[in-house]
């Protein structure tokens, strides 16, 4: 086993920032986005081919994936596709994400069934999803896992609880009763130019981040990661209430009450000062994540075995869990989820005291 | 015509009705829009439409007989219409003596029908309609006496006649049914092989040819038949250069379609590629010969419109054909735009788009100093396959034709990488020049903003509030949300909604504003205006049923 640290997991990225300095940040009800980039040279466009259209998807069991790339480019699975399929056959999800050679066929025996009793298997399909973001933890948590089919359903059923859908083991059940309100979440978010990342919150907390690895690739999977991965936060949110607040109302008021200047000009402060409070929010959030070191658990389980491919590591820290497909120190795709149960204050505490102990001189007289 | 008959009870409902019928109307389009599928659209407008009829049956036929009201609207006003019977709906506005007895039910119906085939919408959408009437299987005598006295009573019926042939024949099929149909086409063939200008038949014969022709075309029997013929692809007709322009130029291009110029584009590719043509082989069989006639026809036509060559500027190139195209005589905006977008806004480009914004603008426009917002965001680019860049197209030229109705204006669009739109209020705010502050400002954008859902209708409501400032601010969008029931998705209650889908709908969507103060007088004037509106079903007779 061996560590990675998160700064050196996000190595490159940077997030993007509008004219005068601040994060961009994007926003509905109590959840925000922030969207990373790169420089260009860090974004291995041609190399990579788009993986919702290179790849074909079989099986011939339960509780496996086959994957076949079509393409002379090499291909990097999103984390956690699914197969969900027309043909009469038992839909599947992925617990990972994966690394597939050019022209080549690789098979990953820990993924899971997710709809209940359905019978069959599929052939040659591109029918694919993402599974929400929210199963995400409980997905990683079985990688490797290889016997039996039911990896993914007790993360279903929490899905179902959550989202109050009715799923059982039935994934399909949640995407029906949703998929018009995840459509039009897409629109509430727009892609930036030249995007490689993007880090979510809820209720101001860092609950997932994602690093692609191409500008291309993230626009090949912009939509999905929105729709299917991300949207169930939203879903949440909004079956729990949640609002975004009055931010900018709030900071004018404030303002009004220090400044005697025209009414524009005071506008344009707030508007400044409540993005610069949402970036200095961020940015604080980020900053905790920066001390944080993950063991990485060597990922075999379907995995390319050759020596120059990329490799394939499960990430896990007290609040987070995720997974790195690398290659020579150079990270394709990262993808890391906070445990449901993790309290960030926790690692606050943890983290002051680190900061402490190094201000600390070493003991003498 | 008597007074209205709207009750003060009603008022209030229809109102609301037609102040969201008027936004459904000028911005509903069947396309996809970059979040909602086409079923989804329709279903939307349908949905509306029905509610609408349900209200008051005027009520879809006066907003559709609107200027700007899109084509997908007015015919789906018109199909919800025709399906209907004549008494059918209840008339909770207009007197029904004056709706059935003096003729209006008839005028509303036929200016909705102008309408549809004005310039902003087109025949071939009236063609589509006509189709829909088939597919849906309506056929009463009401719709059928209009259909034929608009197929008919078209000027230019030879050219629709050789460019919709197929459809033509199929809506005439329906409408006289399969045994008038072949009664009709054997009665042609007789006439025409007895080479004479007057009718000869029984009186049976002639009866039932005025009844279903001559009563609705302007012209003589023989010219009626041998296009009748012509349509239905009945074979032994001779058409004149003289008599027949362009019916003789497509007899010749059946044959050989080099030099013809008279036959659009996408009909002598259709005789060339069948197989059974006699320069296929020669000039069809392989790619290469396939791209020759491709670039010889493209050549050569003469009669494809200005807007369509706009639109082909880049396959023209492809095809290695130099053609001149006098860009300032386009009229349709979105040809301009697409063909930028594809190629390069070039200079010729550039300045053709502001000769017809300026065409475009409106006379004594209500506010003389405007702002306005452009919303350049990644989701203005429209659905990747079905609408790509229209929304943009659209928000781009509404705010050229308003700068041009406008004596004064500042535009500001917004940069950065998301839909900041509060950012660019205030920027609007602070270029305000105060000398000539603003009488409005309109915001063009598709209603989804990112920095936060809400944060424009704060600094719109903080700033009118600070200000005690009245301002119209009018949020203009370019397309329509089917989550919204087809409707505009607003920024903010302090902003006034309206779709727009084609700059012509601005006056009279700002003047529907205008409704709200008076209801009850604006509908007056919108029934005045049904019942001065001259026409009628046919350009010979007016025929009541």
């Amino acid at each position: 086993m061996n560590t990675r640290d998160f700064t050196e997991l996000l190595k490159g990225c940077r997030p993007v920032k509008d004219r005068d300095g601040n994060v961009i940040v994007q926003s509905i009800m109590n959840m925000q986005i922030v969207c990373l980039t790169t420089d260009a040279e860090f974004s291995l466009d041609s190399r990579f081919a788009n993986p919702l259209k290179a790849l074909t998807s079989s099986n011939s069991t339960y509780g496996q994936i086959k994957f076949t790339n079509k393409e002379d480019k090499e291909v990097i699975l999103p984390t956690n596709l699914a197969v969900l399929t027309k043909q009469s056959a038992q839909n599947h999800g992925m617990v990972k994400a994966g690394y597939i050679p050019s022209k080549a066929q690789t098979t990953y025996n820990d993924a899971g069934c997710v709809q209940g009793s359905q019978c069959g298997t599929f052939r040659n399909t591109q029918e694919f999803r993402v599974l929400p973001v929210t199963m995400r933890e409980m997905l990683f948590e079985a990688v490797g896992k290889t016997s039996g089919h039911g990896n993914i359903y007790p993360a279903i059923e929490k899905l179902g609880r959550d989202t109050q859908s009715g799923t059982g083991t039935y994934i399909d059940k949640y995407y029906s009763k949703y998929d018009k309100k995840l459509e039009q979440f897409i629109a509430h978010f727009e892609r930036p130019r030249n995007l490689i990342g993007i880090v979510v919150l809820v209720d101001g907390e860092i609950v997932a981040i994602d690093k692609f690895p191409s500008f291309s690739y993230a626009e090949q999977v912009w939509d999905i990661m929105i729709r299917d991965c991300y949207g169930a936060l939203a879903i949440i949110s909004e079956l729990q209430h949640k609002t975004s607040g009055q931010e900018f109302t709030e900071t004018y008021q404030t303002l009004k009450q220090r400044h005697q200047t025209n009414v524009v000009d005071l506008l344009e402060k707030a508007l400044k000062r409540t993005k610069e409070k949402m970036t200095a929010s961020v940015t604080e959030k980020i900053q905790e994540l920066l001390e944080l070191t993950f063991d990485a658990t060597l990922d075999r389980e379907g995995q390319s075995s050759s020596a120059r491919a990329p490799k394939s590591y499960i990430l896990k820290t007290d609040g987070y869990i995720g997974q790195v497909i690398t290659e020579n120190e150079y990270n394709h795709l990262v993808s890391v989820v906070k445990k449901e149960r993790f309290n960030p204050n926790a690692l606050r505490e943890v983290n002051e005291l680190r900061r402490k102990a190094r201000r600390q001189d070493r003991f003498s007289l | 015509m008597e007074k209205l008959v709207l009750t003060q009870n009603m008022l209030s409902t229809v109102k609301q009705s037609l102040v969201d019928g008027l936004t459904i109307a000028s911005g509903s389009k069947s396309s996809a829009t970059y979040y909602h599928s086409k079923d989804e659209q329709m279903k939307a407008i349908q949905t509306q439409i029905r509610s609408l009829y349900g209200l008051s049956k005027e009520l879809p036929l006066i907003i559709a007989s609107q200027k700007g009201a899109t084509g997908r609207f007015v015919s789906e006003v018109l199909l919800n219409e025709f399906k209907q019977t004549l008494k059918g709906g209840a008339c909770n506005i207009v007197n029904p003596i004056d709706w059935y007895d003096n003729g209006l039910s008839d005028k509303a119906v036929l200016s909705a029908l102008n309408n549809l085939a004005s310039d902003d919408n087109g025949i071939t959408y009236v063609l589509r309609l006509f189709m829909d009437l088939k597919n849906d299987r309506v056929n009463n005598e009401r719709t059928r006496k209009i259909v034929l006295g608009f197929i008919w009573g078209q000027e230019n019926l030879e050219f629709y006649a050789m460019k919709y042939r197929n459809k033509i024949a199929q809506i005439l099929k329906h409408v006289y049914g399969v045994k008038k149909t072949s009664i009709l086409l054997s009665i042609a063939q007789k006439q025409v092989n007895i080479h004479g200008a007057d009718l000869v038949g029984t009186q049976k014969e002639i009866n039932i040819v005025n009844d279903a022709i001559l009563k609705y075309f302007n012209g003589d029997a023989i010219r009626a038949f041998k296009l009748l013929l012509f349509l239905f692809k009945k074979s032994g007709v001779e058409y004149g250069e003289t008599e027949f322009p362009l019916l003789s130029q497509y007899q010749k291009a059946q044959t050989d379609i080099t030099g013809v110029e008279n036959v659009p584009e996408e009909i002598l590719l259709g005789l060339v590629s069948n197989v059974r043509h006699p320069q296929y082989h020669t000039m069809w069989s392989t790619d290469l010969q396939k791209e020759a006639t491709k670039a010889m026809v493209r050549k050569n036509t003469k009669v494809t419109s200005v807007n369509q060559q706009v639109r082909q500027t880049k396959s023209t190139a492809k095809l290695g054909v130099t053609k001149t195209v006098d860009m300032k005589k386009a009229t349709d905006f979105l040809a301009l735009y697409k063909t930028g977008y594809e190629t390069s806004f070039t200079d010729e480009i550039r300045t053709a788009i502001g000769k017809l914004a300026e065409k475009k603008k409106i006379n004594d426009f209500f506010y003389p100093s405007i702002g306005i917002v452009v919303d350049d965001s990644v989701s203005m680019t429209g659905h990747k396959a079905e609408s790509k860049n229209t929304p943009r197209a659209i928000a781009d030229f509404t705010s050229k034709v308003l700068m041009a109705s406008a004596q004064e204006s500042v535009v500001v669009k917004t940069r950065d990488e998301i839909t900041d739109l509060a950012g660019s209020f205030i920027e609007l705010l602070k270029d305000e020049n105060p000398q000539r502050p603003y009488d409005a400002i309109f915001i063009l954008t598709d209603g989804y903003e990112n920095a936060y859902d809400g944060l424009t209708n704060e600094v719109i409501s903080i700033y009118k509030q600070e200000t005690g400032s009245q301002i119209p601010i009018f949020q203009i969008s370019p397309i329509t949300g089917a989550e919204t029931g087809g409707n505009v998705r607003t920024l903010g209650q302090g902003v006034v909604k309206m779709a727009i889908n084609n700059p012509t709908a601005l006056q009279p969507q700002i003047t529907a504003r205008l409704l709200e103060i008076d209801t009850k007088r604006w509908l007056e004037n919108q029934v005045h205006a049904l019942e001065a509106a001259p026409v009628k079903r046919s350009n010979k007779i007016s025929v009541n049923v």
